[in-house]
């Protein structure tokens, strides 16, 4: 339950002090890899707003390049696809997942350690960013 | 082959080995593709990460469990591994019966040192092997292995790849395959199946 609560970060448009916390961002972790290896990151993101959000990209301070994909697989072949825009529909919400939808990490200016905080800002087409905690997991722990 | 021709080819090959329900040994069934006669038996020359020449000979005796990625792949090449590492795992006292068999995809940026690092992080049993120039494309071109490097204006690159699990039994005779739908479970069991002779 602590974990959880950690984990779950809670984002209030700035702003706009009337409108109910619209985007939410749980679950985020980005997998621990050797140094000089890029990593991906993955997370929920929950549109609890009345309006359609659009994810357009993402930055962290511990990565000099940080990129949208989603992974798929046809016929046994798998693809990494470039990702400009991830809708999130009112009331809808969007997996980052292994395999599926990830935050590239590249270029990777320190080696994390695991069980550190990596804070990744998250932005969108409308101009919002939300920065939220994402937790460097051993890839044994998955 | 143009990837287009090469992406076609492998397309086929999934869908052919896909319809092949059970020719071969009629006895096992398995939860993965079966593949038995419709691939060639197990042969390359690689590198391991110590720099040591490899052959398919150097295995015989063991399952051998063949597949491809890349270290600066993020997401579903770490994705493979873990579910390897696990098979492992549940494999037991089994597993000294397999071999697992990383083969780069992208040997100029993959040195000895990366590929052994990165194989590490996720189980040390699992073998890294590269090649430059034609003994991985040999090896691809038996396989059937889809590979096209796609290059960013920016120098960034990804490289599509088969992501196919070609597993061999213990003559080197190629017996299954699986992808990325099939459970940690069924290639555990049936590669348990091959240890123990099926």
């Amino acid at each position: 339950m602590k974990r959880t609560l950690a984990s779950l970060v809670l984002l209030v448009i700035a702003g706009s002090a009337w409108a109910a916390p619209a985007l939410q961002v749980s679950g985020a972790w980005i997998r621990h890899m050797p140094a000089g290896i890029p990593s991906a990151g993955y997370f929920n993101l929950k549109n609890e707003g009345q309006d359609t959000r659009y994810l357009v990209g993402a930055e962290c301070a511990a990565f000099g390049n940080t990129m949208l994909h989603r992974s798929v697989e046809t016929n046994g072949v798998s693809r990494m696809l470039h990702v400009d825009a991830v809708k999130v529909a009112p009331g809808g919400e969007v997996e980052f997942a292994p395999g599926g939808y990830h935050v590239m990490f590249m270029m990777p200016r320190k080696t994390l350690k695991i069980g550190e905080q990596v804070p990744v800002t998250l932005k969108f087409k409308n101009g919002q960013q939300i920065t939220a905690d994402f937790t460097v997991r051993s890839p044994a722990s998955e | 082959m143009r990837p287009v021709v090469r992406l076609a080819f492998a397309a086929l090959l999934i869908a052919f080995v896909g319809s092949n329900a059970g020719c071969g040994k009629p006895a096992a069934h398995f939860a993965l593709s079966n593949v038995t006669g419709q691939l060639p038996p197990l042969q390359f020359e690689l590198k391991d990460t110590a720099g040591k020449q490899r052959t398919a000979a150097d295995y015989r005796g063991k399952v051998v469990m063949l597949f491809f990625g890349y270290t600066h792949c993020p997401d579903v090449c770490p994705t493979t591994l873990l579910h390897l590492a696990h098979v492992l795992k549940q494999l037991g006292p089994d597993a000294k019966h397999v071999a697992m068999l990383f083969v780069t995809v992208d040997p100029q940026h993959d040195t000895a040192d990366k590929l052994r690092n990165y194989t590490a992080v996720f189980d040390s049993r699992i073998v890294g092997l590269r090649a430059v120039g034609k003994p991985l494309a040999a090896l691809e071109k038996r396989y059937h292995v889809y590979v096209h490097k796609v290059v960013k204006p920016d120098g960034n690159y990804r490289i599509d790849h088969t992501a196919s699990i070609y597993v061999f039994d213990q003559k080197g005779e190629a017996r299954l395959l699986a992808g990325g739908t099939d459970s940690l479970a069924d290639i555990a069991k049936d590669v348990t199946k091959l240890v123990n002779g099926a």
